[in-house]
């Protein structure tokens, strides 16, 4: 069985610790536009939380739209992107446009941001988590 | 002098002249920084140096200044606040007002540590921030409109990922306790700050950035903000702050026996027992929890209520608002939470307004006003008529005109009992009768900004004492010890509630300082930061014409003993206010009259201010 990260959208209290302590964990800097997970409410039209991230998904459509076969599955089976081979498609990111699932995000001038599970780690996301609203199931 | 401070600042501010359309930057003197840090204090220094005291609160002299602080736009424990600061249409004194949400993150994302707003627009407008791009947008269509209105409009147009704060029609009609509202359930509440946009012709504000921000030490950093967060991850403390958040706060007020009732004649609810209480609020009330930006103890709350046959969604309810509403005017938790809703939609501070309907109906009770003056009954334990009030309120109309005003005046204007007007300097007071905890008695009285419980909580020692809690000696020292903690913590700028769940004092903070900005920085120097601001408050406030005799509660709580609950009987003894009064004023440095003295002005590095 392979490691997963799960998401309850109902515990979350949008607070966006997850993607602060992320952003810090993986590209050195408390950004949430380098974070790898995201936070998505709009309570002034209801109190559903969306919470996106990579699902290490079976579909791997990222994988599939990559020119440069800079993605790939590790023996953890997670989705992992090789820095040195992206070329970002020269800014398109075929990638993001390929996921289904909101997974995979621009990062102009460098690879596309990505969960890679913090490589191997306990997500951060899952530890800071003030609601447990993420939980880190290892395989 | 070199800026010797590298990191985590800015090093920017944004000028905004409404009157011009006209947009600059503005940089601060080098060493306010080091002095001040950013949030309250900085904010104190910039009302002196401008000399906002001359001027009308809403005229298009006085200005607005916002900020945030060194810590803002990283993972601080608390971090998540904005620091609005400004001359007070509700006082005439000095104000600061914070604000949660994402407002403070983004502005500082933006590139900048905060906004300056003067003058006044010939038209309604709204400020846009995104990075580096700047502009004023006409406000036509949202002007009149609704706090929860304007912002899903605005949303519409600039999407979920700014933050976007408005006034509603209180602050539009300079109504003197209308707040600024965002993103949804945050509000800067006290004092005014929505007038004065509204007096400036500025609806709101859109903000979003994303530009790194450089720290000298972001790997240290984040590892000791992962240990405090990780340490008290399951903590029985911070879980209860999440799932209760300020709601039970009831318990501590009922248990001393301050909770407000009936405008503070009695201390306890009966209501407590059946669904005035945090359990039954949470379950019957609130849908999940929310948090401001980046905090690791989440402690708001979204909650939707049923009035009329109309479902609104509110945030909270926060106790200031059970308390000043509910318990005050004797009113359930559903009547109490479409109270919320409409001060958060009419842009009101729930606080004032609670304090303003709770003196008219007592008026109304001892035959001083009439059914004829208001046009409609209000009485206790009874909602009828309470949304008219507050609707004329805001739009400043009928009664509401008088109400409007705020207690001070509304009974000086009627002539009516200025002894019954619950407030000081005019700020009206939240859910604490001071006359079941001295400390709250000095602290209201002393407050920079008037009637306001969050310079200093003197609860958690008087909790563990009752003696304490009662007593005059010592209390001088302690409320100017508390109230540096927190002036310190709003110059970070932090939310107060998270150090004290996380075990983490001053010095712990004063790490923090010196991880982000690289400046030698400890306890010593937090604590003249502090007395900085309380100082230069304190000044702002003489120059405005606020003195010693403005330092003093209502008559009610000299002359009326308190009833009911575990503070029966009890009353503030008026040499005894003065025994803790003249202790706090030396404390501070400051001589018998309350004026600081030239020594103490030149110990904290603030020499040269003329008073």
């Amino acid at each position: 069985m392979k490691s997963v990260l799960k998401a309850d959208t109902k515990k979350c209290a949008s607070c966006h610790l997850c993607g602060l302590m992320c952003s810090m964990e993986n590209y050195g800097q408390y950004n949430l536009e380098k974070s790898a997970i995201r936070i998505n409410s709009n309570f002034i039209e209801n109190y559903i939380i969306k919470i996106n991230y990579c699902l290490q998904c079976k579909q791997q459509y990222c994988l599939k739209a990559c020119p440069q076969n800079a993605i790939d599955v590790n023996d953890r089976q997670v989705i992992v992107i090789d820095q040195s081979k992206c070329d970002t498609c020269s800014g398109e990111y075929l990638c993001v446009s390929a996921c289904k699932f909101n997974g995979i995000y621009k990062n102009v001038g460098y690879p596309p941001i990505k969960c890679d599970l913090c490589k191997g780690k306990e997500p951060i996301c899952a530890q800071v988590c003030p609601l447990d609203a993420l939980d880190f199931v290892r395989g | 002098m070199a800026l010797s401070i590298k990191n985590g600042i800015r090093n920017k501010y944004l000028l905004i002249d409404l009157t011009k359309s006209d947009i600059s930057t503005f940089v601060f003197p080098e060493n306010y920084y080091e002095k001040f840090l950013g949030g309250k204090a900085f904010n104190a220094q910039f009302l002196l140096d401008e000399e906002l005291y001359n001027y009308d609160p809403l005229s298009a002299e006085n200005q607005v200044v916002l900020s945030v602080g060194p810590v803002t736009g990283t993972a601080t424990p608390g971090v998540g606040k904005a620091i609005f600061s400004t001359r007070s249409p509700l006082t005439g004194g000095y104000l600061d007002s914070t604000i949660g949400g994402s407002l403070g993150h983004y502005l500082k994302m933006s590139g900048v540590d905060g906004i300056i707003i003067k003058g006044r627009s010939e038209k309604p407008v709204f400020l846009e921030i995104t990075n580096d791009q700047v502009c004023l947008h006409d406000a036509s269509e949202f002007w009149g409109k609704g706090c929860f209105e304007s912002e899903k409009l605005l949303r519409k147009k600039y999407g979920t990922k700014y933050s976007i704060a408005v006034i509603g029609p209180g602050g539009e009609n300079l109504v003197p306790y209308a707040v600024v509202h965002a993103d949804f359930y945050h509000q800067a509440g006290r004092g005014g700050v929505g007038a004065v946009l509204g007096s400036k012709n500025l609806k709101g504000l859109v903000v979003f950035g994303n530009q790194e921000i450089s720290l000298q030490d972001s790997k240290k950093h984040y590892d000791k903000t992962l240990e405090i967060i990780t340490t008290f991850h399951q903590d029985p403390g911070v879980k209860f702050r999440i799932k209760y958040g300020t709601m039970s706060t009831l318990d501590l007020t009922q248990h001393f026996g301050i909770v407000p009732v009936k405008n503070f004649t009695e201390g306890i609810t009966e209501a407590y027992e059946t669904n005035m209480n945090r359990d039954y609020l949470r379950e019957n009330y609130v849908v999940r929890d929310l948090g401001c930006f980046g905090c690791s103890m989440p402690c708001g709350k979204a909650a939707t209520v049923d009035f009329n046959n109309q479902k609104h969604r509110v945030g909270g309810p926060e106790y200031e608002t059970i308390s000043v509403i509910g318990t005050n005017l004797e009113v359930g938790p559903t009547e109490t939470l479409y109270f919320n809703w409409l001060c958060d939609d009419l842009g009101l501070d729930t606080v004032s307004a609670g304090n303003v309907v709770a003196y008219v109906v007592e008026a109304l009770e001892d035959g001083k006003l009439s059914k004829n003056d208001l046009g409609y009954e209000l009485k206790w334990g009874s909602s009828e008529n309470v949304e008219r009030a507050m609707q004329d309120i805001a739009y400043n109309r009928d009664f509401g005109k008088y109400m409007a005003l705020g207690v001070k005046k509304l009974a000086e204007e009627l002539g009516l009992d200025s002894g019954k007007a619950i407030h000081v300097k005019g700020m009206e007071l939240p859910g604490y009768d001071p006359r079941g905890s001295t400390g709250y008695a000095l602290g209201y009285a002393v407050a920079d900004r008037g009637g306001c419980h969050r310079r200093a909580r003197p609860t958690r020692k008087e909790q563990e004492n009752e003696e304490f809690r009662f007593a005059y000696q010592g209390k001088g020292e302690f409320m100017k010890e508390q109230e540096d903690i927190r002036a310190f913590y709003h110059s970070l700028i932090i939310c107060d509630f998270v150090p004290p769940r996380y075990k983490l004092k001053i010095k712990d903070y004063a790490e923090y300082i010196t991880l982000i900005t690289g400046m030698e920085f400890d306890k010593d120097e937090a604590i003249r930061v502090s007395e900085r601001a309380f100082t230069l408050a304190r000044v702002f406030n003489l120059k405005c014409g606020l003195t010693a005799r403005d330092d003093v509660l209502p008559k009610r709580f000299y002359k009326e003993p308190i009833k009911k609950g575990n503070a029966d009987g009890r009353l503030i003894s008026w040499d005894g206010f003065l025994v803790m009064r003249e202790e706090y004023y030396r404390a501070r440095g400051w001589d018998a009259e309350g004026i600081p003295t030239q020594k103490t002005l030149e110990r904290l590095g603030i020499g040269g201010i003329v008073l």
